[in-house]
């Protein structure tokens, strides 16, 4: 069964929104500021995201600013996809299965700052690849993660000044891989329970803009794991080599 | 007459030289980052400050003021005026260590300059001295010598509580408190200026040390004629609360200063020497927790503040950046670190079940 629900409508410019019948795909095509989303997908295999879900699509077109999503997905091999543009904007995303598929590229054809995301995954083998900032520039960033479960696979990439991240991690061989870039302050905090753990923290802090006085990397770690293996790397440069 | 100063936008002094992080924040609350591209003049009621960088300024009568890293001077009034005696110049030294020598030019009269610490009051006569304070406010005052080792002034350090004059080279006075009197002048041997910087927050030159001991001592004896009736008298200081217990160094014993930010180069190699022999040192306990090639609290090859949390073990690192590892401490875990001047492995207990690498380049 397949639950969808979409707030605020009247204020957008364009929606597109298509239900294939095989795989439950939701494709979303969006212009315009003050978008408020809320999906709820239940079931097996639902799909959100990109117009036909393989690396040559066109992605998930979203761009406004002060968008608000709330996404929940529950059940097993879900998969959400797309690029999209936001500045101002908040994310509540949450998982509740297995073997889901995250893969977001936020700032795909422009500046995605102030962004606050809060993510709860419940499960295991869960994938996820999130990218911030690569391409255009982003600021302040306030990331919770929230994960009970174990065979998770995260590899998150910001490129963005004033970034926090607070990432609670509960469960068994979970690997982990972050990159913080650019200038500016950057702080993670992890809490990490669980065994055999493979841990990345890439921090690199860059050179202070103009009246910046707090350029800075701050890593924190609470780890409580037999067999981990934790990598920190703290660069005072913008250069990851 | 003319007023510099009067004028916000009027400059009364150029920074000459600086390292490191260091801002000036104007009146008006703007922070200005200093950089080797971009170096503000000072103005009236700037407040210089310095985090992990230093900085020399120089006033327009070449009165210098120098801050080491993690000081804080409030320029508050700097005037000057062709009759020296209607010039002015007021600082507040809010914290760390900053030297001020005082103009050669001689466009302010000495007695129009007013140095202030959130303790004391500094007058000064042809003065070259250091002052550093602590996040208590606590003073500490060095007057020192001119180029040919004799005394550059005259130095009064005082407060509501009472006073001292300072005449000798490198002689010194600590103030804890508005309401505590200036240490009686002590001369502290082997000094040089070059030694004198934040170090003294955390450890006092003996001299001075010894000094404040006497002056606490000298309070008790007072007779207090009926006060020094005992009315409380009990043993249990008999009771040695104080025994060492490697443990009890928690987060509020590190200090932030005792990081070593400006690293020399003959110091890392001679460092990583003594590192590597420190591989074969001896390991430390405290009951089912053991450390080796390190010790509870601040170790000065690696930078790590080491402490117990909840039961957990803390290590905590704050140079070019801050690294706060908290494990279990009955975790093995070997943690190998890789940082200007220090390369080495640290192991809680025997190490050999998890292992975390840090790696920290500029």
């Amino acid at each position: 069964m397949n639950r969808i629900l979409l707030g605020l409508i009247i204020l957008l410019p364009s929606i597109a929104m298509a239900q294939a019948s095989d795989d439950n795909e939701i494709n979303i095509d969006q212009t315009g500021d003050t978008l408020s989303l809320y999906i709820d997908q239940v079931g097996y295999g639902n799909k959100l995201g990109l117009d036909n879900f393989s690396s040559g699509s066109s992605a998930m077109p979203i761009i406004g600013t002060s968008l608000s999503f709330d996404i929940d997905q529950i059940g097993n091999q879900n998969l959400l996809y797309g690029t999209l543009t936001a500045s101002s904007s908040s994310y509540t995303l949450s998982w509740t299965g297995d073997s889901n598929v995250w893969d977001w590229l936020i700032g795909d054809t422009g500046s995605a700052d102030s962004s606050n995301l809060l993510v709860d995954i419940t499960g295991d083998s869960n994938s996820m690849d999130f990218d911030q900032g690569s391409l255009f520039s982003a600021e302040r960033l306030d990331f919770d993660l929230t994960v009970i479960g174990s065979s998770n696979i995260f590899d998150v990439d910001v490129e963005a000044d004033d970034v926090i991240w607070n990432f609670d991690i509960t469960g068994d061989s979970n690997n982990i891989n972050t990159l913080q870039k650019d200038g500016g302050y950057q702080e993670i905090n992890l809490i990490l329970s669980g065994d055999s753990a493979d841990v990345d923290i890439n921090q690199l802090s860059g050179t202070c803009a103009q009246g910046v006085i707090t350029c800075k990397g701050i890593i924190t770690l609470d780890v409580t794991s037999d067999n981990a293996t934790i990598h920190i790397n703290q660069k005072d440069s913008t250069n990851d080599t | 007459m003319f007023l510099i100063g009067s004028v916000q936008a009027d400059p009364i002094g150029d920074i000459i030289e600086h390292t490191g992080n260091a801002t000036i924040t104007r009146e008006q609350g703007e922070q200005l980052a200093i950089s080797p591209q971009y170096i503000p003049q000072i103005q009236l009621n700037d407040t210089a400050e310095t985090i992990n960088g230093r900085m020399l300024i120089e006033f327009l009568d070449k009165a210098q003021l120098s801050l080491v890293e993690h000081t804080k001077v409030f320029i508050d009034k700097v005037y000057y005026d062709p009759d020296p005696s209607k010039s002015a110049m007021t600082m507040k030294f809010v914290l760390g260590t900053a030297r001020f020598a005082s103009g050669r030019l001689g466009m302010v009269n000495k007695n129009n300059i007013d140095l202030q610490t959130p303790t004391a009051q500094i007058a000064v006569r042809g003065t070259d001295f250091t002052t550093t304070v602590d996040e208590l406010g606590r003073t500490l005052v060095v007057l020192l010598p001119d180029q040919y080792g004799n005394p550059s002034g005259v130095i009064d350090v005082f407060n509501e509580a009472g006073s001292v004059t300072l005449t000798e080279p490198y002689a010194a006075t600590m103030v804890s408190s508005i309401s505590s009197v200036p240490t009686q002048s002590i001369v502290i041997q082997n000094l040089t200026p070059a030694l004198i910087d934040n170090m003294f927050i955390v450890s006092p030159p003996q001299e001075i040390k010894d000094r404040i001991q006497e002056q606490v001592q000298d309070d008790i004896n007072v007779d207090q004629g009926l006060l020094d009736i005992d009315f409380l008298e009990f043993n249990d200081l008999e009771t040695d609360y104080l025994a060492k217990d490697e443990l009890e160094f928690t987060e509020l014993d590190v200090n932030l200063l005792d990081a070593d930010f400006l690293v020399d180069v003959l110091d890392i190699i001679e460092e990583l020497v003594r590192t590597t022999e420190q591989l074969e040192d001896e390991q430390v306990g405290t009951g089912t927790v053991a450390l080796k090639n390190a010790v509870f609290g601040f170790n000065k090859d690696s930078q790590y503040n080491i402490f117990e949390e909840d039961g957990d073990i803390v290590f905590y690192r704050n140079v070019n950046g801050t690294i706060r590892l908290k494990l279990k401490s009955n975790a093995s875990v070997k943690i190998s670190t890789f940082v200007e001047g220090f390369e080495g492995d640290i192991l809680l207990n025997s190490g050999s079940n998890s292992i975390i690498v840090i790696t920290q380049q500029n």
